[in-house]
């Protein structure tokens, strides 16, 4: 089985505006991934991330940050993911990558 | 990011509420990347380029192919710390017409996404492709007065391949389906945009078979929805 999943969102701003974008299922869960982009207010732009635990065992979990040349220092979080659990972030509303995945683990 | 059990991992991007760009963690690492659709000044968009190597700062090589040079029409070499960001893709390559396509290199493994944006309008994202095979489904492809959904192969390879395109209606109700739209060859390093092909009212989805690996990203397209905004999404292809 393949699988696409589609977001689209219209705002209620004037005129109305409609944002879409795709991305296509995992077929393989990996222990070690690599996200090429992330930004934190880059020119307006974030990230959101979303983990998914697919295993009926909990899962820990290390977040490392690289950031751009000249761009900030490196960071790392860790976490636990529960079995079958997942975690997300938004840094616009939490602030920080560390207090969005912590509030949002489970 | 690593961790303890296998994970499944989304990523988006998001500019206000304007833009819009997603990506999930189906690529592992590989030395080899492809990427089927660059968009060189096409109608407005441009494609960047962003490559991600966990092994340090060893040189990276991006290479450009174009069905007007009939072949390779340029290289650049990203800077050499992570991330290594190349916009606009291709900066270097002045031969190459508006949809090459790319491979990146590197004597390890990376991963790499294509972004593509057009202004502050339409913005979407995809990573490049690890693994071509000779098999790649497209779950969506839809063509009517909402969608006009597409999708490019590429040829990564040094041979021709001969490559079959067959559509299958979602309600299986059409005397029309599977319908084979596309068979034919396909020169080493070419692209082949599958878009005009596709019957208009086609709502289903489509499997590319080649006898060769090759490599397709899928672009559902949603022009003239109410107001303005964000219309198209890139993803890989499911290879198999």
């Amino acid at each position: 089985m393949a699988a696409v999943v589609l977001q689209e969102r219209i705002s209620f701003l004037t005129p109305p505006y409609y944002t879409m974008d795709a991305y296509v299922g995992a077929t393989t869960a990996r222990t070690d991934i690599h996200i090429p982009i992330v930004q934190k207010n880059n020119s307006g732009w974030f990230s959101d991330l979303f983990l998914h635990n697919l295993n009926p065992q909990s899962a820990s979990v290390t977040l490392t940050f690289t950031p751009a040349p000249g761009k900030g220092t490196p960071y790392a979080y860790a976490y636990a993911i529960a079995a079958a659990g997942n975690c997300a972030s938004t840094p616009v509303t939490c602030g920080s990558w560390a207090a969005c995945l912590s509030a949002r683990c489970r | 990011m690593s961790s303890s059990q296998p994970l499944a991992v989304a990523a988006a991007q998001y500019n206000g509420a304007s833009q819009l760009m997603e990506l999930s963690s189906t690529q592992p690492l590989a030395a080899g990347l492809y990427a089927p659709l660059i968009q060189n000044n096409n109608s407005g968009w441009q494609s960047g380029l962003t490559l991600r190597a966990p092994w340090g700062n060893l040189p990276m090589y991006v290479n450009y192919y174009a069905t007007n040079t009939n072949g390779w029409c340029g290289s650049e070499q990203p800077n050499m710390e992570n991330p290594r960001i190349v916009y606009p893709a291709p900066k270097n390559a002045t031969s190459c017409n508006t949809t090459p396509n790319a491979i990146f290199s590197a004597g390890g493994g990376m991963a790499a996404s294509v972004n593509q944006l057009q202004g502050t309008l339409n913005a979407t994202t995809y990573e490049a492709i690890a693994t071509p095979a000779q098999s790649a489904s497209i779950p969506k492809v839809q063509r009517d007065g909402c969608w006009n959904d597409g999708f490019v192969i590429m040829n990564g390879n040094g041979t021709a391949v001969n490559v079959t395109v067959t559509l299958y209606n979602r309600l299986h109700n059409s005397s029309q389906t599977p319908n084979t739209i596309v068979n034919q060859p396909l020169g080493p390093y070419q692209n082949l945009t599958v878009l005009g092909q596709i019957p208009y009212g086609f709502d289903g989805s489509a499997l590319v078979t080649a006898d060769l690996p090759v490599a397709v990203v899928a672009n559902a397209y949603r022009p003239g929805s109410a107001g303005v905004g964000d219309f198209i999404g890139s993803y890989p292809a499911s290879h198999r």
